[in-house]
């Protein structure tokens, strides 16, 4: 009888303190995630990610500090603030990004519609908007693709060659790796690494070699401007190589070096009176540019007679 | 005391501990963890011994929604004593926030095997990146998962990378299959129904590989011809009907190997145009992907999904770079 209504009273007192010891610790518990079970630590980063804009980001931990303090006033209050907010500035953001269409401004469009989204993530206006220009830019770069891939099956039948096999479609993805790089201009050294590759395995890709040599015409360009003649020699000859053959791209290439010969022979004058050494070095480059330049050789043999 | 009391004393403090942390429905599910806090929304609590998986069987359901707690918590949260919350709803499904917006490479293979072939990966290679993925906290998607989140309404896990492998060579099966199983990543792998038990994989091979559950076997065209470019001699009828032929014949004839309606179509070297996308829709695929090489985020176009070529000839380094699963906003 007694060990029954020691039962009865333990399971009451059981009862009661499962139904209220929870609320009761939510608010003092201090976890090591950086005191995830303190509605306060959630406020401070709301308020902190609403100052800085973020109001999804504040939202999101106003209602876990919501969830661990029900009966916080402040906290309702703040959610239905930054609600209202969300709803006049998504308006007005998509109000903007749709003029911006209008107007064929898409980058601006993009990224007004964006802003929106960061806002409200499911906002539906904004997420079909951005779902139209990104089937625009796909269907446009895609129709891009397509004339590569219509000059390329053209060349190749002209060509007479079989299109079929491995070989084959090694062939196309290897060029449309290189044709397609949307970061070439950023990454020299990584197209000119594809083309090399390309080259080794198809030696008679005549596109291809033109890439790579005008890239190293490139490279030269820009050494030059440094003043790193050297390097304009080295790049100007892989150019050259690249194209080994090609009466045209050779007589193209021997222009530049001509050009460049021509640049320093005139520095060269500049510096004779003051810098003698100096003009005497511009004279050699040139000289290596334009092997068969008379009068700056004439320049280095009366410079080497004084 | 008496041994009776002693016993219902120490019963009555083993029920406060667990009733504290887990009253309802789950008291009887995570007996070690503390709930502090839940409501419609959220449960905040202090782990106990669960593991995410477990925490997600728990509260979520299914315990393949753990990567929802992970993502909700700091790295490395999810450990005994720590307190972390989990989301009961889904409020961001397009993955994106005020910093920019999540995006899913989708990686495109061809050919496993050591011939040294630029389309050809080393199963040394492939394994070497199945462990980067895995060593990096990436997670391997199927397919299939894009559905939801391209309509704007299923969340996918932070850093989801997506594999496919495109024409049906048999080294998917002896070379790449092992592999995948060993690391449990589902794959999608495209078969040009022509090069089927001809050559290419042949259909024990492809049964084998779909009753796994992780590979998926969708349609790549008839006869790997390309579909945007408009033959020699070729008339403008003579080309739609080529496009449809090249669309319907696949998708019919893998509809009656593997029971199933294919959903997905990858296009020969990746080229497509209006007349292709229509024949897609009107054969009642959802996906077409190229090989265009960018990421895909939340509003992508879903006829024309972006896809990553993988090079038999490239370092670890270019496949890092193809890994990007987030875009920072422009601001």
């Amino acid at each position: 009888m007694k060990v029954t209504a020691f039962l009865i009273a333990s399971f009451s007192a059981t009862v009661i303190l499962l139904g209220s010891g929870c609320a009761v610790d939510s608010k003092r518990v201090k976890g090591s995630s950086g005191g995830y079970g303190d509605p306060k630590t959630w406020v401070a980063a709301a308020e902190a990610h609403e100052k800085q804009g973020d109001f999804q980001g504040a939202l999101f931990e106003y209602r876990v500090a919501r969830t661990l303090a029900k009966q916080d006033s402040e906290i309702k209050q703040s959610i239905k603030h930054l609600e209202s907010q969300i709803s006049k500035r998504t308006k007005k953001l998509i109000a903007q990004g749709n003029k911006a269409v209008r107007q064929g401004k898409i980058s601006k469009a993009r990224r007004l519609y964006l802003e929106t989204l960061g806002l409200e993530p499911i906002n539906k206006d904004a997420l079909e908007a951005m779902r139209r220009l990104d089937e625009k830019s796909s269907r446009r770069s895609m129709q891009r693709k397509v004339a590569i891939s219509q000059r390329n099956y053209k060349s190749r039948r002209k060509k007479a060659k079989a299109n079929n096999g491995y070989g084959d479609e090694t062939y196309t993805y290897s060029r449309q790796a290189i044709l397609q790089a949307g970061n070439r201009p950023a990454d020299i050294d990584g197209l000119i690494k594809e083309l090399e590759k390309h080259i080794t395995k198809y030696p008679n890709d005549l596109e291809m070699r033109s890439l790579l040599s005008k890239t190293r015409m490139g490279q030269a360009e820009k050494s030059f401007q440094a003043e790193n003649y050297s390097d304009t020699l080295n790049y100007l000859e892989q150019a050259e190589s690249a194209v080994n053959g090609d009466k045209k791209k050779l007589q193209t290439i021997t222009k530049i070096r001509k050009e460049y010969g021509k640049g320093l022979y005139i520095k060269g004058l500049r510096s004779s009176r003051s810098e003698p050494k100096q003009a005497l070095k511009y004279w050699e480059y040139a000289l290596k540019f334009n092997p068969n330049d008379k009068k700056t050789r004439l320049r280095i043999q009366k410079i080497n007679t004084m | 005391m008496n041994p009776v009391k002693i016993s219902v004393i120490l019963l009555l403090v083993m029920l406060l501990n667990a009733g504290c942390s887990s009253p309802g429905i789950y008291s009887a599910l995570s007996a070690s963890s503390r709930i502090i806090a839940k409501d419609s929304e959220f449960v905040v609590l202090r782990v106990g011994k669960e593991d995410a998986r477990t925490l997600a069987s728990n509260f979520l359901g299914d315990e393949a929604l753990y990567w929802r707690i992970e993502d909700a918590n700091p790295s490395g949260a999810i450990k005994p004593g720590n307190e972390i919350i989990i989301p009961l709803k889904t409020d961001n499904p397009t993955g994106i926030d005020y910093n920019g917006y999540q995006t899913i490479p989708i990686l495109c293979y061809h050919r496993f095997g050591n011939r040294g072939d630029r389309l050809e990966v080393s199963p040394q290679q492939f394994r070497q990146q199945l462990e980067y993925l895995k060593k990096n906290d990436f997670r391997v998607i199927p397919l299939a998962s894009l559905l939801g989140f391209l309509k704007g309404e299923q969340a996918l896990p932070k850093r989801s990378v997506v594999i496919t492998i495109d024409d049906g060579h048999r080294s998917i099966y002896k070379e790449a299959f092992p592999l995948l199983k060993e690391f449990g990543y589902p794959a999608t792998v495209f078969v040009y129904s022509d090069y089927m038990n001809n050559g290419g994989l042949r259909t024990k091979e492809i049964a084998t590989m779909v009753e796994s559950g992780l590979i998926s076997i969708q349609p790549h065209s008839k006869t790997h011809g390309n579909l945007a470019v408009q033959q020699g001699g070729e008339n403008h009828k003579q080309y739609q009907h080529r496009v449809r032929q090249e669309v319907v014949v696949p998708t019919e004839k893998l509809a009656q190997y593997i029971g199933k309606k294919p959903r997905f179509y990858a296009y020969p070297f990746g080229d497509s145009n209006e007349y292709v996308i229509d024949e897609l829709q009107a054969n009642g695929l959802l996906l077409g992907l190229t090989v265009q090489p960018r990421t895909n985020a939340a509003f992508a176009y879903p006829y024309l999904l972006h896809r990553t070529m993988i090079f038999g000839d490239r370092d670890i380094k270019a496949f890092k770079a193809s890994l990007v699963t987030y875009k920072s906003r422009k601001k």
